[in-house]
């Protein structure tokens, strides 16, 4: 917990200034990820040629991969995080597993509207209940449900224990999105990228998927820094209250 | 003018900004794009606009909280 701050001019200007900087790292990553965002674009809509099968449509693409592997990796870190928090005991620890896990369902929140708008010309219908669709719809369920657990749990070390533990096991369906086209057969296309042989992308598309990739994967470092801030301030909060109720 | 806040307005002002934005690269590719690309990519940049506004609300708020805590145990 930090201390509350003496009333005098030194510490207010050494506060002001400690904002102020971490003020100007924030603004120098949302501005990187802001002209990435608008690159990216451009190079969606003017640059890279449409599919031959698909037509225009095809450009969704370029989006909703990289919003599903910033989604996993997310996924992911929650997962690290989580094990780090039940070992050590780091309220950092529970902070970066709760950041990542928001921003995450955020992200698998995107797969799950644009995976519909580009089904719905190409396969005729929005939705699909095959094993990738499924098991994306059922990784974005559980970690609603890490969102819930956190809202009605007040204890706050019984708390982070909990949700690390759902955290860990959540996980194990992580895996089973990625895998799931490679062992069923779905009405989700094979994938492109690492799919063995038959499949890849003209490089012209692949250069702009990696560009929005990179556009969309500092977007999400701008959220998980806004977000892990808030928790840390919740944390400080719950301190405070705690010392204020004592 | 607190109207122009309000989500529905903030929504369809970006709406409407990715549709000119739309036209305008049509006329530069020289192509008619389908609308639920311009859809999916218009949704996205809402989501983005009212996700990034939702943290900074929540932050100013527990931060407000914080200083009345504390005003309250300096007493």
């Amino acid at each position: 917990m930090s201390a509350p701050l003496p009333n005098n001019t030194g510490a207010a200007l050494l506060y002001s200034k400690g904002c102020a900087t971490r003020f100007r790292n924030t603004f120098a990553l949302d501005l990187a990820a802001l002209l990435m965002l608008a690159y990216s674009l451009c190079r969606v809509f003017l640059t890279t040629p449409n599919e031959k099968m698909q037509g225009t449509v095809q450009r969704i693409f370029y989006y909703h991969v990289p919003f599903a592997w910033v989604a996993l990796f997310a996924f992911f870190m929650v997962f690290i995080f989580s094990i780090l928090y039940l070992a050590r005991r780091r309220e950092w620890m529970d902070a970066m597993a709760v950041s990542n896990a928001e921003v995450g369902v955020f992200f698998c929140t995107l797969v799950l509207i644009t995976g519909p708008l580009w089904a719905k010309p190409v396969w005729g219908v929005y939705w699909d209940w095959d094993a990738r669709l499924t098991s994306t719809f059922v990784l974005w369920l559980i970690y609603l449900g890490y969102m819930l657990l956190r809202a009605f749990v007040h204890d706050t070390h019984r708390r982070a224990v909990l949700s690390a533990a759902v955290g860990i096991f959540g996980f194990l369906d992580v895996p089973l999105v990625y895998f799931s086209i490679r062992l069923f057969n779905t009405q989700h296309p094979k994938p492109v990228i690492a799919g063995g042989e038959g499949s890849g992308l003209a490089p012209v598309m692949r250069n702009t998927l990696f560009i929005c990739l990179i556009a969309i994967t500092l977007f999400y470092v701008c959220l998980l820094v806004r977000r892990y801030r808030l928790e840390r301030l919740r944390q400080e909060a719950e301190t405070l209250w705690e010392e204020a109720g004592a | 003018m607190h109207w122009l806040k309000h989500p529905v307005v903030v929504a369809l002002g970006i709406a409407v900004v990715a549709v000119g934005f739309g036209k305008l690269i049509e006329r530069l590719a020289a192509e008619t794009y389908h609308p639920f690309l311009y859809a999916a990519y218009t949704l996205s940049f809402i989501a983005f606009f009212f996700y990034l506004r939702s943290l900074d609300a929540r932050t100013a708020e527990v931060k407000r909280e914080i200083d009345s805590l504390r005003k309250e145990l300096r007493k």
